[in-house]
């Protein structure tokens, strides 16, 4: 039986590549949807229209308009992937990837991606996301592209009255229509449409959420992998990437009066889109474009969804970095402290102070009130959310260097098992850790369960459903092994003054 | 990142690689397709393209037996994993990987020969995919060449015709390799390459290519380094046939084919010429002393020195030649009696001594591999005749899957770095047995030493080179460490027998 490299979509046909591995084939620059452009910029996604002939899906499509970081090689992640200078960008972007396995197979698992990037950058190109590895473990991948930025996160009174409600989140939109089409098309694929499973990283965890909360999602995917992209606010400080419609329609008024000077949504459809871009870059005060709370596709803060009865219900994997999103008490001493604990409603602020060294010092409260904005969240979501969580923590020692330890997003190397491109000198017990990883997600996407077999030698190491009784997440490090962690004094506090808060 | 390039015949348009720093160009051709009234004659220059071509997917592979067939086969469930690879006449192309981000970075270029006997092979085989050494800085080219009647055909009136156009009047597939060595250092430039700065390598019948190409009179300056993997110098793999017989074969295929003249056998459909071919009961197709391409068999012209004086490295597995595929005990003591006479169990202590022999042992004697007493007996030529040194290596990790050890051609996986397409359950061991074999392998290919620095900045084992009688040697075990290991009497047998049958001159 010849390898297939041509597939029949509802839309058209569409020829791809062998991958390098030549039993994988690669689709890439597959259109999800009609380009949001003109008329259809800041609105949800429309479909795409039907081609004739075959589509030659050889490359990927235009990454969304973004800043360019590639050429800064100060930032670790322009070193780490952001390889190419002068990407091909356009607006004309919603577009995804395809590795499916080419020997035939039929009712294979699917893993859809949502890439990260604070919803502001990032893109489906980037080298680590390569599908080969995994598909060639019996899955069939997707990496989509989404609206980022102003393109995908801008809200406006006038976009809302046209669509005759709150309708922003065109980047989760984008996500949830490009998932559509993949249960549509992906059995021509060989992928089984009623066994998808989403992920993502950072931002992209976030999306994996905001689809969970999103219950009009039900029967679309049925399970969930959010790497490093579930927090909880525990301290004051915001870390949010999400806000009300009033405040973010507030936003996007000033921004097309002040910024954009343009009287009118119409006008502001007709500016070209790297005018839009630079002027979007240029408002320094506007800062990012955050979600928001629109009131139609969320209802809810979709980092709250382990509170929420509406929502798809799905085992979920969640874990962290070992160096990633640490906070503690802006404090120095036994009277800022307090101040600072009082600022913290619902908090027990007895329990909290006593939980420190007396007298405190900058140091002390620094070291005893540290605590994981994700481990918190994952402790919350297997508390409440009903479904199973499986825990990790990634502490692997990464080489180079710059001695980054485990930085924020090193993970998705190891998760794709593209670690060979990396430029940091990964030698063997990383390889063995990737493979191990990668078998985890796969195993997790056939089953919903990230438990069986390994590709190299035998069993994977048992990894149980983290409960809070039973607190034990998988460590990957040197070696994979289950690990007891027990909650720490302080976040055990500052999770149940979430509640409270929640509560209310 | 350079998508985009000229050639001297036409523009070019290639693909990022998986990874995106690396531009890959596949199916390129660097010949004219070898059909028609071309069939059975030496390549010739490619016509030129007006519009930029799309270089996108690997051209279709030689007429040759369909690779794959059996899944079940050794090598098929090790690589040939599509039966319906497309299969044409038209083969003669050649791939790029460059890393280079400008055309004019003059990066060291590897041109790589496939292995399969003569008779079969091709690029696209997965262990080969050139991302991991172009990601060292390395533009690599991969080359097909034809095969089989279609590459090795000698005849009287393609000797006449060819004499007609000072063409050599055989030898197709080398020929092939040659044009497409040649279309390399002319286009190269252009791709980032440094056109002076060329090694070729190949394994098996690859390797054996390389010693053709170092030994031809007709390629002075076209490459500057080689590397012969696992390649057959001496004995049965030494089978060159003359002219003479080779005009013979040629008459008795055409009959075979029921073609009354060459003419007639061009004329014939490819399918056909290939069905016949793999009936074929005659003579195998072996290379032609020519006297124009190769002027001698290259073990006489590498005892004479006669060679190029280029560096070289040479090496080869364990696991491999005819000690290997022996299955017991009574097929080594018959494997050594037909090479060195009954009398042989005095000549080497592994016969001797009490209780059961150690059979795996016994399977992995040197002397019985021809690739090993290859390898001895070029670096005693290189040492004698060449100012270039000579690097010698063994190939021997565990091989995890299943008992066929460090079988011939299982270094590949770890020289391309490729070894994660694998079906066998290869470890971190192995990625950095691979990782450190890619780098020797191109820094050889940069400077003509192995040596150098592992990817986190410390130095690599080091690696010596041959020495006057080739005693030094990189062991690649589960770590590469240098060995030394004197000349036993049994090899010493296995040269001066290679060695016997050297005509001075002449």
């Amino acid at each position: 039986m010849p390898l297939i490299r041509e597939v029949t979509t509802k839309y058209g046909l569409v020829r791809g590549l062998p991958a390098a591995d030549p039993r994988i084939t690669s689709y890439k620059g597959i259109p999800f949807a009609a380009p949001p452009v003109g008329r259809n910029r800041w609105r949800a996604p429309q479909p795409c229209a039907p081609w004739k002939g075959a589509l030659n899906a050889y490359d990927f499509g235009p990454i969304t308009p973004q800043a360019v970081t590639g050429k800064n090689k100060e930032n670790i992640y322009s070193r780490e992937w952001a390889v190419d200078d002068d990407p091909l960008m356009d607006e004309d972007c919603l577009y995804l990837n395809i590795w499916a396995p080419a020997e035939g197979q039929k009712d294979l698992p699917v893993f859809v991606w949502y890439f990260g990037g604070g919803l502001q950058v990032g893109a489906t190109t980037e080298m680590e996301f390569d599908g080969e590895r995994i598909a060639r473990r019996g899955v069939v991948v997707v990496t989509v592209n989404y609206r980022l930025n102003v393109f995908g996160f801008l809200a406006h009174p006038e976009v809302s009255a046209e669509a005759g409600s709150g309708t922003a989140n065109f980047g989760f939109l984008d996500q949830q229509f490009a998932t559509r089409w993949v249960k549509e098309n992906i059995a021509s694929f060989g992928g089984d449409p009623n066994n998808i499973t989403i992920g993502g990283q950072s931002a992209g965890g976030m999306s994996v959420s905001a689809q969970i909360s999103h219950p009009g999602n039900e029967g679309l995917f049925r399970r969930a992998v959010i790497i490093s992209g579930l927090f909880i606010r525990a301290y004051p400080e915001r870390l949010g990437l999400c806000v009300s419609l009033k405040d973010a329609e507030e936003r996007g008024r000033t921004f097309f009066s002040e910024v954009l000077k343009v009287k009118s949504l119409e006008e502001a459809r007709q500016v070209p889109w790297q005018k839009l871009l630079s002027a979007a870059l240029s408002w320094k005060e506007g800062g990012l474009w955050p979600a928001c709370v629109d009131g139609s596709y969320l209802t809810y803060p979709p980092d709250q969804w382990y509170l929420h009865q509406e929502r798809v219900r799905c085992p979920v994997i969640m874990g962290s970095t070992n160096n990633e999103f640490h906070v503690s008490p802006a404090a120095h001493d036994d009277a800022s402290l307090l101040e600072y604990a009082k600022k913290i409603e619902g908090l027990d602020i007895d329990a909290f102070i006593s939980a420190f060294t007396s007298p405190a010092t900058r140091e002390s409260i620094a070291e005893e009130g540290r605590v994981s904005a994700i481990d918190i969240a994952v402790r919350a979501a297997a508390s409440k959310s009903g479904d199973p969580i499986y825990a990790y923590e990634f502490g692997a020692e990464i080489p180079g260097w710059d001695n980054p330890g485990a930085f924020h997003s090193v993970d998705l190397w190891f998760f794709f098992e593209t670690l060979a491109k990396c430029w940091r000198p990964f030698v063997g017990k990383h390889y063995d850790l990737a493979r191990q990883m990668c078998d985890y997600l796969v195993n997790f996407c056939k089953n919903g369960d990230p438990n069986g077999s390994n590709v190299a030698d035998g069993q994977l190491p048992y990894w149980p459903v983290f409960a809070p009784d039973k607190p034990v997440m998988m460590s990957f490090a040197d070696t994979v092994k289950p690990v007891h962690r027990p909650m720490g004094p302080v976040a055990r506090l500052l999770l149940e003054a979430f509640f409270k808060r929640m509560e209310k | 990142m350079l998508r985009e390039t000229k050639t001297l015949q036409g523009r070019v348009r290639g693909l990022p690689a998986a990874d995106p720093r690396i531009s890959v160009y596949k199916g390129i051709p660097f010949a004219e397709p070898p059909v028609g009234e071309l069939r059975f004659r030496a390549p010739r220059l490619p016509a030129s393209w007006e519009r930029v071509r799309d270089c996108f997917t690997f051209a279709p592979i030689s007429m040759q037996q369909t690779p794959g067939m059996n899944p079940d086969a050794f090598y098929s469930k090790e690589w040939h994993v599509d039966p319906g690879v497309p299969m044409d006449e038209d083969c003669l192309y050649l791939n790029i990987w460059t890393p280079a981000k400008q055309a004019d970075e003059r990066l060291p270029v590897m041109v790589w020969i496939f292995g399969g006997g003569m008779v079969c092979g091709y690029t696209s085989e997965m262990e080969f995919d050139g991302e991991r050494i172009a990601r060292r800085g390395i533009v690599l080219v991969t080359v097909n060449y034809r095969l089989n009647s279609f590459g090795f055909l000698a005849h009287p009136e393609l000797t006449a015709q060819a004499a007609g156009l000072d063409e050599a009047a055989c030898n197709f597939g080398l020929l092939d390799q040659r044009r497409a060595i040649q279309w390399v250092k002319d286009n190269i430039q252009f791709f980032g390459g440094d056109p002076r700065n060329m090694t070729i390598f190949g394994q098996s019948a690859g390797g054996r290519s390389v010693w053709a190409q170092l030994c031809s009179p007709m390629n002075e300056g076209l490459f500057q380094r080689a590397i012969v993997q696992s390649g057959g110098l001496t004995g049965a793999m030494a089978n060159y046939r003359t002219l003479q017989q080779a005009e013979k074969d040629g008459e008795a295929f055409l009959a075979h084919l029921g073609a009354g003249s060459i003419g007639e056998a061009r004329k014939l459909d490819a399918a056909f010429i290939l069905q016949k071919t793999l009936d074929w009961k005659g003579a195998p197709w072996n290379p032609v002393v020519d006297g124009q391409f190769m002027v001698r068999n290259p073990f006489e012209s590498i005892w004479l020195g006669k060679q190029m004086d280029v560096a070289l490295m040479v090496g080869n597995t364990v696991d491999e030649g005819p000690g290997a595929s022996c299955g017991n005990l009574e097929e080594l003591k018959a494997l050594a009696r037909r090479l060195w006479g009954d009398d042989y169990e005095k000549l080497s202590p592994v016969f001797q001594g009490q209780g059961t022999p150690d059979i795996r042992r016994l399977k992995a004697l040197p002397a019985f591999n021809m690739f090993e007493v290859g390898r001895r007996f070029a670096a005693i030529s290189w040492a004698k005749h060449k100012k270039q040194p000579a690097y010698l290596y063994r190939f021997n990790p565990p091989v995890p899957g299943d008992e066929a050890g460090s079988f011939h051609s299982s270094e590949l996986w770890f020289v391309f770095e490729t070894l994660a397409k694998c079906w066998r359950p290869f470890v971190g061991a192995h990625y950095d047995l691979a990782r450190q074999m890619c780098n020797y392998w191109t820094n050889f290919a940069r400077t003509g030493d192995p040596n150098g620095a592992d990817a986190d900045g410390q130095a690599m084992p080091r690696w010596p080179a041959a020495g006057r009688d080739g005693d030094r040697f990189m062991l690649f075990g589960e770590k590469p460490a240098a060995r030394e290991e004197q000349v036993d009497a049994l090899m010493l047998l296995e040269l001066a027998k290679a060695a016997v049958d050297v005509k001075p001159d002449g």
